[in-house]
């Protein structure tokens, strides 16, 4: 009897209460969830910056290095990037001054949003342990053999890569991509030797 | 008994006590997330000083191209914008270098000393404080 008594005594919420309740409960709600949204992205677009300007950072060090090392670069490149019928080179092609006992050379070039960098050389088949030069010829006027050392991803999101300059020195242009968010920069390198 | 009891004096908060805790609750969420757009600015200000650095880079290679014969000391490069174009980047870093003699002790000096002293300072705005930052990169050159 005490039980039943007890269960119709019992008095429930009315419906403006739910209404008030839920209300509250959906504005904290909201206000807990923005901030989290906040948080995720500012995180993400910060590590997105971050992670492009060292990839430019990492790639320009090597490119930097190995021009400056470099003994011939073979690319023509136009004296100034605004002239329209002489654009600025998208890839650059040089002679590793790394190790003067061979003659190798090396390629940066984009394959679509990847750097790419192609070690190379040239041989004769007489001869396969001698590199030559790219553009040397042997006695029937034919052009050497092309053999790839290594070719690798050095870089990832690139957008645009240009070189232009003279007299040694070479400017060089980047722009990276990713997710909307882009990072320019913009230096040049000294060809020493 | 005591529980039956406790159960009928039970209070719940009233809804003047529930607005006035969200309120606080949202100024304090309001001063809280001033903290993200300032930590993106921070963000912004290292890409800047980066970009910066290239800039400055970008001058002392072209000097040193020259060879140090040709370098013109005192201003070669006046305080001017990296580019007209204001949809270009470079519009905001600004580039000023200086080339002075300098002695033994680093200090200026009047007369040829066989050494010269290249000092490119790039300027820019911090996004944050709008106010104008600068980036200096100092270097020697000396005669061969």
């Amino acid at each position: 009897m005490k039980t039943i008594k007890k269960l119709t005594i019992n008095k429930g919420f009315t419906m403006s209460e739910i209404i008030v309740s839920i209300a509250l409960f959906t504005i904290a709600i909201l206000l807990v969830g923005s901030m989290y949204i906040l948080a995720q992205r500012s995180y993400n677009k910060g590590s997105i910056k971050g992670e492009l300007v060292q990839n430019i950072r990492v790639c320009l060090d090597r490119i930097s290095r190995e021009i400056r090392q470099s003994v011939n670069i073979i690319t023509a490149l136009p004296e100034t990037n605004d002239d329209l019928e002489n654009p600025p080179a998208e890839e650059i092609f040089f002679q590793d001054g790394h190790n003067i006992n061979q003659i190798t050379y090396l390629r940066y070039y984009l394959n679509d949003t990847d750097l790419m960098r192609s070690h190379i050389a040239y041989y004769f088949d007489e001869e396969p342990e001698t590199y030559v030069t790219w553009d040397s010829v042997d006695q029937f006027g034919d052009p050497p053999e092309k053999l790839i050392l290594t070719n690798r991803i050095v870089g990832e999101y690139f957008n645009t890569i240009q070189f232009w300059g003279a007299d040694n020195l070479i400017h060089i242009s980047i722009k990276l991509t990713k997710n909307q968010n882009t990072v320019n920069i913009d230096t040049s390198v000294y060809c020493r030797n | 008994m005591n529980y039956k009891k406790f159960l009928n004096h039970q209070q719940g908060l009233s809804l003047i006590e529930i607005m006035v805790a969200l309120t606080i609750l949202t100024i304090a969420f309001i001063g809280l997330m001033q903290a993200f757009p300032y930590g993106l600015s921070i963000n912004k200000a290292t890409e800047d000083i980066t970009v910066a650095s290239y800039l400055a880079q970008d001058k002392i290679e072209e000097l040193h191209s020259l060879g140090y014969d040709n370098i013109a000391t005192g201003t070669p490069e006046t305080k001017h914008r990296l580019s007209d174009d204001q949809a270009n980047y470079l519009y905001f870093y600004q580039r000023q270098t200086e080339v002075n003699y300098v002695d033994g002790n680093l200090s200026n000096s009047i007369l040829d000393t066989g050494m010269k002293k290249i000092s490119v300072t790039v300027y820019y705005t911090n996004a944050l404080s709008k106010t104008e930052k600068s980036y200096n990169i100092t270097t020697l050159i000396s005669e061969r």
